[in-house]
């Protein structure tokens, strides 16, 4: 995708955002919806990339934070991923940052994520991942998912989160 | 031997005559002579250069939302300050900095995606902010207490596109705008100041560039000659936000000081975000220049210096501009 597409999509995003009072906030339908994916979403995909890359041991609760850089363009959703990232600081061992490709270079993009992540406190391992491969595991925006101990998915759920479930997570991963 | 002299002589008038064409051509072209480059093509210095701005001093102040950074260098390319904070208090950004305007003595700089626009001293302290009544889309011609703002209208109000806005957010003054589109995504308008306090205003998605002089009344109108009227749209939802645009027709746009108008053309045009449109102030054409890179900005500097953002967006160029003598016909004073 071109800057300029790019540039386009991340306008829609904005607008999505700004202008439905709860356009970053999920209906229910929307919410029933990713009940039923859920149970499809293998956390095989999140440990392989976790244990192969980190050397994790795989046995304790992580969270992989994946993330589209144009969906935040949403301002809603970068302000609660990063109010989040900001909680789990003392927990950083345990987070991931997954960052879809783009049609940069992956020196250009790993530079630019490092850049970002360094001026927003981000200190989490990084890895960019092909957005095929993540929407082939059923992850199409930018999301959060909690693996429990055994590797098994226990939530996932996309940005903007709840301050109910954002709480759970960090207490999730504080255990 | 007559036939030899014959043949010398014709030989000679074909070489006087190619000359002259290929003067002429030359005067058709505006030269540009490379004189500065900050940044590198693996982006060391810039992850990703947003706007820049130039002073009176040839300062350049440079955003970076990748680095949520504002910095600012000397002429010379030497980092002189650097500024850029997240958070909601005063002075600091949401998402990151994204256009930015100079006045005597304070620079104006957008929020990626907001409404707000941050306030901050030459030397990059902050000092204040406001919020204008949509996204931001461009902000121009920052003189004292004021400063002109493209948005993306919520209401759908098309008499919001366009505003001059005092720095407590008040609106002073509401620009009309021709033609625009009741799509609320089809409304970026690219903006310059001029020297003479004027403004250009010219839409991102529709061909349709507009002139205003000092108290915002407009002068001329026109449209780039062989591009579409708009841009192709896909529908993707119902209402005012469904219509996303599937290519850009305007990129950019900028003021050369003797008052010519250069339009950066986008993907309509023969060699995209290559093409420069060069009109006088009503609208006639008078030369289509080509950059030597592709560049996703312009701006001309108020002693003629043309800077462009190349190679991903990694690299701010900096380029001398010589232009014909005819120029200098066309000026409206």
């Amino acid at each position: 995708m071109k800057g300029t597409s790019r540039f386009f999509l991340a306008i829609f995003l904005v607008l999505i955002c700004f202008g439905t009072e709860n356009g970053c906030h999920k209906t229910q339908e929307e919410t029933n919806r990713r009940d039923e994916s859920e149970s499809k979403l293998s956390g095989r995909f999140f440990l392989s990339i976790w244990m192969d890359s980190t050397g994790g041991s795989g046995s304790k609760a992580f969270l992989a934070i994946v993330i589209y850089f144009e969906d935040l363009s949403c301002v809603t959703c970068l302000n609660n991923l990063l109010d989040l990232s900001d909680s789990l600081q003392s927990n950083h061992e345990n987070v991931m940052l997954l960052v879809a490709r783009t049609q940069d270079t992956y020196v250009l993009q790993r530079r630019r994520m490092e850049a970002w992540c360094w001026a927003n406190h981000l200190r989490f391992p990084l890895f960019l991942v092909s957005p095929d491969s993540l929407k082939q595991n059923l992850v199409g925006r930018t999301s959060v998912a909690l693996l429990d101990s055994s590797g098994d998915v226990e939530l996932f759920e996309s940005f903007p989160l709840s301050a109910v479930l954002s709480k759970y997570i960090i207490r999730k991963l504080r255990e | 031997m007559r036939y030899r002299i014959l043949q010398i002589v014709l030989l000679a008038l074909v070489y006087v005559n190619l000359g002259l064409f290929g003067q002429t051509d030359r005067n058709n072209k505006i030269a540009l002579t490379e004189v500065l480059t900050i940044g590198d093509t693996l982006g060391s210095t810039f992850s990703e250069v947003g706007d820049i701005a130039i002073d009176s001093q040839e300062n350049i102040y440079v955003t970076d939302r990748y680095q949520f950074a504002i910095k600012k260098f000397s002429q010379n390319g030497n980092l002189l300050a650097e500024y850029g904070k997240r958070g909601k208090e005063v002075g600091e950004f949401q998402s990151g900095p994204a256009r930015i305007e100079l006045s005597d003595n304070s620079v104006a700089v957008s929020d990626v995606g907001t409404s707000k626009i941050v306030l901050l001293t030459k030397e990059l302290q902050p000092t204040g902010d406001f919020n204008t009544v949509g996204p931001i889309v461009d902000i121009a011609q920052f003189r004292g207490d004021h400063i002109c703002c493209s948005v993306l209208t919520l209401s759908g109000d098309a008499s919001e596109i366009l505003a001059v806005y005092s720095k407590n957010g008040e609106v002073t003054k509401r620009v009309p705008v021709m033609d625009p589109s009741s799509m609320t995504t089809l409304q970026v308008l690219w903006l310059c100041g001029d020297h003479m306090n004027g403004l250009i205003a010219a839409y991102g998605f529709r061909n349709r560039i507009m002139v205003y002089d000092s108290s915002m009344r407009l002068i001329s109108s026109f449209r780039v000659t062989g591009l579409p009227d708009e841009a192709p749209t896909d529908t993707i939802a119902e209402g005012k936000f469904g219509v996303v645009p599937k290519l850009e027709l305007i990129r950019a746009v900028a003021v050369y000081p003797d008052s010519l108008i250069f339009v950066l053309g986008g993907d309509f045009s023969s060699h995209p975000s290559r093409d420069v449109y060069v009109f006088d102030y009503r609208g006639n054409l008078l030369e289509t220049c080509l950059l030597p890179h592709e560049t996703g900005l312009l701006y001309i500097d108020a002693k003629g210096f043309l800077y462009t953002r190349e190679h991903d967006k990694t690299l701010i160029r900096k380029y001398r501009m010589k232009l014909s003598n005819r120029y200098k016909e066309k000026v409206v004073k």
